[in-house]
């Protein structure tokens, strides 16, 4: 368990100290701020809006790319330089140091999350707007998404041996599981047997994003009481799980 | 075997997955009220070609509140300059003055407006403020109440679910309904008076309160005009607040001469 921790901790601190996350972070607060500029532009209507709207969507942006870019650099970088080895070496096993990368992922995106929360939530105040209600809820889904993220890009960064194909990869799962309720839709239109099939494996196998997607009516109670976020926590467990067993059976049998 | 334990081992987890996915999956299906209004395959679509690939990141990156509060403001500036059906180019921009359009009657302009609000509110179907500013524009600015009930029902069928809320902006939204009725009907007395209720639940966009100061301008009520001016001085928008007080001071005169 202490190994568990020291690599979770070691995998914190390698993100941190990336000049990519720095120029990331940095870009990400200039979005957000950009966002009191928007407020302007939106005609002094709706203010507020856009400018929570702007920094949550940043903040999930940042933690997507976040993932995207720096954890599957590092990931292939300690194999490329063979740094990976001294790790391993001390009677770590491999799924150990791949569990320990992810939990240092998810690690990194609450850090994250906390930060530019804290930014957004300062920008609010200072316009003397009101945190809406469901913000804090909405930020905790983020965090259950990217979470998503981090499992599949590292299967992706585990099973190809280039950052561009994983980063793809894992773009592409991210775009396909905001598409869940139009691939069911597709799935009960199309009357060729084979692609319904296919479609409707498809939607077990891609993550319905849709279950932690609250940002898209979290100032609409109704919606949100409906969400059942004791199901979308289940679901993220069991997918992350087998993701992440998916990535060590890989990985395990790997040729570094 | 071990390795058969393992097995084992893995099947059961993807056993477990497969049943919890399938659930969630199926009541996925089931959630209705949610697909319904964001599926892009159903009745709504993306309106607007020029904006089709920015609508369409916005949706495939699961980012449609952010595209929608850009579609919102793209709005505002359609609605905002001159209209496109007239290559006019004002040389004193003091006369002509592009703030005063928004509160002017002009039929036959900004025939693309109804398709900017579709764009808006087919991103974020719960965006019940440009169902407001919508309909309050096509309905008394651009005297088209057709498009206005219209899209007003595209609305009702969006916010359905707010039915139960007697304070709903669903509710709030047939309140227009019933004033666009009375405009249809020739009673404009009554036509003020649901515009009056609409304004006073305090949700009303500033322009849909000009709307209102302009029509009891026009029939001659200037005391209930010049209260909404004295209100709309006090709002946030610079551009509402410099025409309120340019019709503060016409409607003080107004009502001088009227005493007189």
């Amino acid at each position: 368990m202490k190994s568990l921790i020291s690599l979770i901790i070691f995998s914190l601190k390698e993100n941190l100290r990336t000049k990519l996350y720095v120029v990331l972070l940095i870009f990400t607060i200039i979005l957000i701020f950009i966002g009191l500029l928007l407020t302007g532009l939106s005609g002094f209507e709706q203010p507020q809006r856009v400018l929570v709207n702007t920094g949550i969507a940043m903040m999930e942006l940042f933690c997507l790319f976040l993932i995207l870019l720096n954890s599957v650099n590092l990931f292939l970088q300690d194999i490329e330089s063979k740094s990976v080895y001294l790790t391993l070496s001390k009677s770590i096993s491999r799924s150990k140091y791949l569990v320990g990368k992810y939990f240092g992922s998810l690690l990194l995106i609450l850090i994250n999350i906390l930060i530019m929360s804290i930014i957004h939530i300062l920008l609010i105040k200072l316009s003397r707007w009101k945190i809406p209600e469901n913000y804090y809820f909405t930020l905790f889904t983020i965090f259950l998404k990217t979470g998503v993220v981090a499992s599949i890009s590292l299967l992706a960064v585990t099973t190809m041996t280039s950052q561009a194909t994983a980063v793809i990869t894992s773009l592409l799962i991210w775009i396909a599981g905001h598409f869940i309720s139009e691939i069911i839709f597709l799935a009960g239109r199309i009357k060729i047997m084979f692609l319904q099939f296919f479609l409707r494996i498809c939607c077990y196998i891609i993550p319905n994003f849709q279950y932690f997607n609250v940002k898209d009516y979290f100032d609409t109670h109704y919606f949100v009481a409906k969400f059942g976020i004791v199901l979308a926590i289940i679901y993220w467990i069991v997918y992350n799980s087998v993701v992440l067993i998916l990535s060590c059976v890989v990985f395990n049998k790997k040729d570094l | 075997m071990n390795s058969i334990k393992l097995v084992v081992r893995y099947l059961m987890f993807g056993l477990i997955f497969f049943i919890t996915a399938s659930m969630l999956v199926h009541r996925n299906i089931r959630s209705d009220a949610y697909n319904v209004r964001y599926s892009i395959f159903g009745k709504r679509k993306l309106v607007i070609e020029d904006y089709f690939v920015l609508d369409s990141i916005g949706i495939i990156f699961g980012l449609r509140k952010l595209v929608s509060d850009i579609a919102w403001i793209q709005l505002l500036q359609y609605y905002g300059g001159e209209p496109p059906e007239e290559n006019h180019h004002c040389t004193n921009h003091n006369k002509c003055c592009h703030i005063e359009h928004l509160t002017k009657i002009q039929p036959g302009k900004y025939k693309k407006l109804i398709d900017y609000c579709r764009r808006v509110t087919t991103l974020d179907p719960l965006y019940s403020f440009v169902y407001f500013y919508g309909v309050g524009a096509l309905a008394w600015n651009l005297e088209r109440p057709d498009e206005a009930l219209e899209y007003l029902n595209e609305g009702l069928e969006n916010l359905e679910f707010q039915k139960s809320n007697p304070n709903s902006d669903y509710w709030e939204l047939v309140k227009y309904q019933q004033a666009i009725y009375y405009k249809l009907g020739g009673k404009y007395k009554e036509m003020l008076d649901q515009l009056k209720v609409i304004i006073q639940s305090g949700r009303a966009p500033n322009m849909v309160k000009a709307i209102l100061a302009n029509l009891y301008k026009k029939y001659g009520y200037y005391t209930e005009a010049l209260e909404i001016w004295h209100e709309l001085l006090f709002c946030n928008d610079p551009e509402y607040v410099e025409r309120a007080k340019k019709q503060i001071v016409i409607l003080n005169q107004l009502i001088k001469n009227k005493k007189v």
